[in-house]
């Protein structure tokens, strides 16, 4: 199998409101498509010339353009953009929040079968066109909808909830001290993306305090135990990442006197899925150590392929659409054992400055959560992290990442470790 | 620098309660609430807690009248004045202070546009030495702007510690201005706004309408804002605008060449108390209909009353907002250079004049160009004038532009341009969400 490199590339500005500001899909396309060849130096002449000899392709992550926007049919808008893209191979990739993380997937396997020279992974959602209450709505088309979200107002956040009271339950934890360690997690988000100059709420307010005040006017509770501190955005953005395989990243990377070592590549990876329901994935899970087993083993298959630990991960991306959400990852990362996963936050291993930073990027309640683009987000933050790039966030001398994406109430895992 | 108890004088104001907000949450401390009356200061609360949106910070906000000021000042690390806009209140108001105030407590003022100078006189030296201009925007949550201002006799460690401190901790996008009238974002916008009252005034009959909403059609957000400028008047209360260009014109006429003046029915409104959205009727107010729904309606200078607004046909306008639609700024700008229709060359005239004034403002008022789009970006929510001038073709282009423009000829053809090579010191701020695709 050919090794796959990643050349980088750019997400959009995700404090941007492109309903507010009247601009559609093609203008955030365009506009995260030009970001990205203006970081990485390629240009619409690079499409082009692959193009020719089919060896470029199109692999869009997309949730749910129907609902949002009334469109479909993603993996055709480059076209849109520029005439270079008409004729390139382009599809879009659903697998609800892991949707780019599916598209990056698909893209990787094209290169590893050696059909690609360069795959362009286009992350995108427009989330704003619509109010919350409706968002939420939408959104539950991610679980079993007629089951678990019909006449549900917010199913999501009711859903991680839910995998709060099964950790509480399940490993008879402190309610306080797992709230406050849920808290902690919010606030260290928050925290993280101050420094991230294109996190959604890098302007915003939140304390510990504050995330620990539930239930008050301003930080009402929206599922179960948690709240909308314990809750990622509504966002609008878009994340574009350039995969390339060693011919071309060799030739990348003479032309810009780099050495090929210096580019980071796809070490390991993992994709599995778990039952779509969430009370028959906490059955199924019992029989196992950990509550979402499936997720666990998408992380092993990763760190398997690598032929690495978690000891060797110098930093981490996570799925954090709720609080909930991170603090299950962090035994799936395997930096506690589950059940324990609190003393990895009391203890500060997982900020930026503990031994295993985890989203030091503000995460998906920091940066925000353009659905189809997060799992983007993360791997291009990887990319950023293991190649020096993460300007204001950087885990000095971070040479190895692994990120979790998932779909659904972790119905879909998906993982990569991205390093040099 | 450590910052555990800061005074805010005038917290009972719109931007006096939004700041003790914005302090209580991010600099974590206590913030004495100082207004006329307790049952003012503890209203007070409820607006800087809903400001930031955190209940968390209640217990750091102290509701306080001035008869408690003394103790206030003694306690505090900083003290900010947010009085009304008015030199010998906000003096009174200092004397107090700086019989109060401790040895290091840094006293601030959050003029817009006073002499710092002037307000400083009543301190000692060493008062002088931590007394500083910090100018917050409103809303300061939404709005990160921030003019610091300091002198000649400041403390030059403090003056530093604390604009990093109002960066850092506050996330203030702070930029160090000049003690000149209306600083830099207020002299660039305020400058703007008034030439478009102005045209507005020359104008009152054209296309079917004329006056305010014509000119509002001519620059509205495809131009590179969120709000069409006599809007903005409008929401910024006209009050508010006249004293700001007053002192402007006052003390800063050279700027100028005497083309300012505030527009007869600015002043003829303000004289019937028609002072903008904050009092039911301005600019604009609205009309309900018989069937409960409501008409946007705009003061028709010519008939002096108020008529619905005009839909005017600008097909460049049309054209502009439909590459917007699709990110591309450059051709949409383009659309605009090339037409030749009154209303094009009226816009181009006021872009061309926002860039010149921006950078001419900048190099007189604080450090740099990349001051003026600091101030407009986070201050106006416009476009950073270095972004449109690059837009425009950059100082050639802009030259052309007023090469065909009689107007412009007349009102900037003498000026030097040079100063429009002066480039960025920092990478630029992203242009594109300044531009809305909408009319």
């Amino acid at each position: 199998m050919e090794q796959v490199f990643v050349l980088g590339g750019e997400q959009s500005d995700f404090e941007r409101n492109f309903t507010k500001e009247k601009k559609n899909l093609v203008s955030l396309l365009r506009e995260t498509l030009e970001d990205s060849f203006k970081a990485t130096s390629l240009d619409y002449s690079t499409i082009a010339e692959l193009g020719k000899a089919d060896r470029v392709g199109v692999f869009v992550g997309n949730f749910d353009g129907e609902h949002y926007l009334n469109q479909g049919h993603f993996g055709a808008f480059l076209t849109e953009v520029s005439p270079v893209f008409n004729g390139i191979p382009s599809a879009r990739y659903e697998a609800a929040c892991a949707s780019s993380a599916i598209a990056i997937d698909a893209a990787m396997t094209k290169i590893q079968v050696g059909a690609l020279d360069l795959a362009v992974v286009v992350g995108a959602e427009l989330m704003k066109t619509v109010n919350s209450s409706v968002c939420g709505d939408f959104l539950g088309s991610a679980a079993y909808q007629a089951k678990e979200a019909a006449g549900i107002s917010f199913p999501f956040p009711k859903l991680f909830g839910r995998l709060a009271d099964v950790y509480l339950e399940r490993y008879a934890l402190d309610e306080k001290r797992y709230l406050d360690c849920l808290a902690e997690i919010s606030n260290k988000n928050y925290s993280n993306a101050k420094h991230n100059p294109l996190a959604q709420t890098r302007k915003w307010f939140m304390s510990l305090e504050q995330a620990k005040q539930r239930g008050t006017s301003t930080n009402s509770l929206v599922g179960g135990r948690l709240a909308i501190s314990d809750c990622s955005q509504v966002t609008d953005g878009a994340v574009v990442v350039f995969l390339a395989s060693e011919k071309f990243a060799r030739e990348y990377a003479t032309k810009r006197n780099l050495k090929l070592d210096a580019i980071p590549r796809i070490l390991g990876w993992g994709h599995r899925v778990a039952p779509l329901r969430f009370e028959a994935k906490v059955e199924e899970g019992k029989a196992t150590p950990y509550v979402l087993p499936w997720t666990r083993q998408a992380v092993l298959d990763a760190y398997a392929r690598a032929n690495l630990s978690v000891a060797d991960i110098d930093v981490f991306e996570t799925h954090d659409c709720f609080t909930s959400s991170e603090y299950a990852a962090i035994s799936a990362f395997g930096i506690t054992d589950p059940g324990k996963e609190y003393q990895a936050i009391e203890q500060g291993l997982v900020h930026r400055q503990g031994s295993h930073p985890i989203n030091p990027s503000g995460g998906l309640i920091g940066v925000g959560h353009p659905v189809g683009a997060s799992g983007a987000r993360m791997f291009l933050d990887l990319w950023k992290q293991v190649s020096n790039n993460a300007e204001g966030y950087q885990i000095d001398g971070a040479k190895t990442g692994m990120m979790l994406n998932i779909g659904g109430s972790a119905t879909t895992s998906c993982t990569f470790v991205v390093g040099r | 620098m450590v910052i555990n108890t800061i005074t805010v004088i005038g917290a009972n104001g719109a931007v006096g309660s939004q700041v003790c907000g914005l302090l209580a949450a991010f600099c974590n401390a206590k913030v004495f609430m100082v207004s006329r009356s307790m049952e003012k200061s503890i209203a007070a609360i409820e607006q800087a807690v809903k400001s930031v949106r955190a209940d968390s910070i209640r217990p750091l906000l102290v509701p306080m009248t001035y008869h408690e000021l003394p103790e206030c000042v003694q306690q505090s690390d900083w003290v900010f004045e947010s009085v009304a806009e008015d030199l010998a209140v906000k003096l009174e108001i200092n004397t107090h202070i700086a019989k109060n105030r401790r040895v290091g407590t840094i006293v601030s003022s959050g003029t817009s546009g006073l002499s710092i100078e002037e307000l400083a006189a009543v301190f000692n030296e060493e008062g002088r030495s931590l007394y500083f201009g910090t100018h917050f925007f409103n809303p300061p949550y939404n709005l990160p702007f921030m003019e610091f201002t300091q002198m000649q006799w400041s403390n030059p460690v403090v003056a530093t510690d604390f604009y990093d401190y109002l960066q850092s901790v506050v996330l203030r996008k702070t930029v160090q201005t000049n003690d000149k009238a209306a600083f830099l974002g207020n002299r660039i916008g305020f400058l703007f706004l008034n030439e478009v009252a102005q045209f507005a005034e020359i104008h009152k009959k054209c296309s079917g309408g004329g006056g305010i909403d014509y000119l509002d059609a001519i620059l509205g957000p495809f131009t590179g804002r969120s709000m069409a400028p006599l809007n903005t008047v409008d929401f910024v209360g006209l009050d508010i605008h006249v004293a700001i260009m007053e002192n402007l014109i006052e003390k800063a006429p050279e700027f100028f060449s005497g083309e300012q003046k505030i527009p007869q029915f600015v002043t003829r409104l303000v004289s019937q108390g028609r002072l903008g959205r904050k009092s039911g009727s301005g600019l604009f107010k609205m009309e309900y209909l018989p069937d409960g729904s409501k008409q946007k309606m705009v003061y028709d200078i010519g008939l002096d009353s108020y008529r619905p607004l005009q839909k005017y046909i600008l097909p460049y306008a049309d054209r502009m907002v439909t590459y917007l639609q699709d990110g591309l700024y450059q051709e949409a700008i383009d659309v605009l250079l090339a037409d030749s229709s009154d209303e094009a060359s009226i816009c181009r005239y006021f872009l061309v004049k926002y860039v010149v004034c921006s950078y001419i403002s900048a190099l007189e008022v604080a450090e740099s160009v990349d001051s003026a789009d600091i101030a407009m970006a986070y201050g106006y929510g416009w476009v950073p004038p270095t972004s449109l001038c690059f837009l425009l073709g950059g100082r050639v282009g802009i030259e052309n532009i007023i090469e065909r423009d009689i107007r412009l000829k007349e009102s900037i053809g003498s000026l030097d341009l040079s100063v429009l090579d002066n480039e960025r010191t920092y990478p630029p701020i992203d242009y594109r969400r300044y531009f809305k695709a909408s009319r």
